[in-house]
């Protein structure tokens, strides 16, 4: 009999509060559940998609992870934005964001919080902005100071660490302050400060991948394939004992807690890929290798596919598995339809230091004649 | 040892009251300013009913920051006060929550109100689809048939 009591008791009330109330609710909301509120009422639409709301999950600490990918697609040079969102019925999707500029291979992209930093865009590679992924508003930065190549940035401690090269392989080291945003007058040539070491200098190097580890920056070098260290704490150059980035060969790399997780590639000096049925660790502190327990079953599930990239999900492994394509990247033989797929694999290190891996969630995300260029972990 | 507690009478729109102590007034930013600026032993607030202001009066009696001689009370009672909140607000129906929460915003009680948005946001999460929000939260669509089928379909990569 009092079944409907409270909905024909209350009708239209949460319309009668005040609207700053209302955004303090629907702030506390999933923003998975956004596109089901906006169906809700016209002000419900408004809301979800206003800054201000965006700006009160921020100021209650509601903002949740999200990852955002750059993908490029067919045979085009330019990458498109993605999200990674999560539909009604609980499936993930990538969706476009075609309000976001596209990007360019040469440019590096850095995620701070609900920001992302793009370095190394325009003509002249020297231009600088961030997106601002709580309104998908593009804000411009000054512009570099050097203009570099090969860039590799890395954020450690608010502030980002942007590593490239001059002409003739000269390396610098650049530094712009998330807080200020400004960049700092210092740049560093590290080649000066490895002078006299036994391997080749830093000069005549690359960083072709770049990695932060216990706030250190580790770098991989080419063609030599070295690995350094920067500590930026003591600012210090080293070579890495455990040659980190050199085992990894230029894998896509992740680390969570402290710890790196990549998917091994076979070869290091071709861009040959082989279905590799294991996830690899390296733990700093205890200095050793180790892969991921626990997931046989995905990859036989996953045979066919290839992974395309790593990312740390909110301390959640995510990785982009592709349906083998032949000679994607030289844009010939490209089959009409290619898949991307996605896996969220929750990880934990148990007694003995092993680390176990557990998918929550694997399945198709995209079909498109695409790829996984780079993917980031935004806080929204 | 007995200190002489200050007691403070509230009286609600509908003329009920309710003596407090000023340290229970003092969790609301609105009370504690009508009780500084105006030091009459009895403050009648208009915009809230007696029912209301019951509930306003128990949440703040048990969130009252407790001095106690040692000052040693807090961890335990951390936990204690989350229980005491998850049943406050579970046995509380939906009409009794909104008007909390126009309470707790006039009143400027931040916790309180928190508290209950929270709630409204665990309920919208609980419903399968906008239909039963609406309907769960008394809302009447303003959309044409034609306006909701173009944000469905601007939404559309959500649903299927």
């Amino acid at each position: 009999m009092a079944e409907k009591e409270n909905s024909s008791e209350a009708p239209s009330l949460i319309p009668l509060l005040p609207e700053d109330v209302i955004i303090d609710i629907l702030a506390r909301v999933s923003r998975w559940e956004y596109p089901t509120l906006s169906l809700v009422s016209k002000q419900f639409r408004s809301l979800v998609a206003s800054p201000e709301l965006y700006a009160r999950r921020s100021l209650l600490g509601c903002t949740e992870h999200c990852l955002y990918s750059a993908l490029f697609e067919g045979e085009a040079r330019l990458l498109h934005w993605y999200i990674l969102c999560r539909k009604a019925n609980g499936n993930r999707i990538l969706v476009p964001i075609r309000s976001l500029p596209t990007l360019t291979f040469g440019e590096s992209l850095v995620a701070v919080g609900s920001k992302i930093y793009v370095f190394g865009s325009g003509i002249a590679k020297t231009s600088a902005y961030y997106i601002d992924c709580r309104s998908h508003r593009v804000e411009p930065l000054p512009s570099m100071p050097v203009p570099i190549s090969y860039i590799m940035a890395d954020i450690i401690d608010e502030k980002i660490y942007i590593m490239g090269c001059l002409d003739k392989y000269e390396s610098v080291l650049m530094f712009f302050n998330t807080k200020t945003h400004m960049w700092e007058p210092e740049i560093l040539k590290p080649d000066m400060e490895l002078r006299g070491e036994r391997h080749q200098t830093f000069c005549g190097n690359y960083v072709h991948q770049s990695m932060v580890l216990a706030d250190k920056m580790y770098l991989g070098l080419s063609p030599t394939r070295f690995s350094r260290v920067y500590d930026p704490a003591e600012n210090i150059w080293r070579e890495d004992d455990m040659d980190i980035m050199r085992s990894i060969k230029r894998a896509t790399a992740c680390v969570i807690d402290d710890m790196i997780y990549y998917y091994p590639r076979y070869d290091q000096d071709d861009d040959d890929i082989l279905v590799v049925k294991y996830i690899q660790t390296y733990d700093p502190k205890r200095r050793c290798w180790g892969v991921v327990k626990g997931l046989r079953k995905l990859f036989s599930k996953m045979k066919k596919f290839w992974c395309e990239h790593t990312v740390n999900y909110g301390g959640k492994l995510a990785l982009f598995y592709c349906k083998e394509v032949k000679n994607y990247r030289r844009g010939r033989d490209v089959e009409s339809k290619g898949e991307t797929w996605c896996v969220e694999i929750s990880v934990e290190r148990r007694q003995g230091g092993e680390i176990w891996g557990k998918v929550e969630w694997c399945g198709q995300v995209l079909v498109a004649d695409s790829g996984v260029m780079n993917c980031l972990n935004v806080m929204v | 040892m007995e200190n002489e507690k200050k007691m403070i009478t509230l009286k609600s729109s509908d003329d009920v009251t309710f003596e407090v102590e000023e340290a229970v007034v003092l969790e609301s930013q609105f009370l504690s300013h009508l009780v500084q600026d105006c030091p009459a032993p009895e403050h009648k607030i208009k915009e809230v009913t007696g029912k209301i202001l019951s509930k306003v009066v128990e949440y703040c009696e048990k969130h009252v920051v407790v001095v106690v001689d040692g000052g040693d009370s807090s961890s335990s009672s951390g936990d204690d006060l989350k229980k005491w909140d998850d049943k406050f607000i579970k046995e509380m129906d939906l009409s009794t929550v909104y008007d909390l929460i126009a309470a707790a915003n006039y009143l400027n009680i931040q916790a309180l109100l928190d508290l209950m948005c929270q709630r409204v946001a665990d309920v919208i999460t609980a419903c399968k689809d906008h239909k039963e929000i609406r309907e769960t939260l008394g809302i009447v669509s303003d959309y044409t048939a034609e306006e909701e089928a173009e944000v469905l379909k601007e939404n559309e990569w959500a649903f299927d």
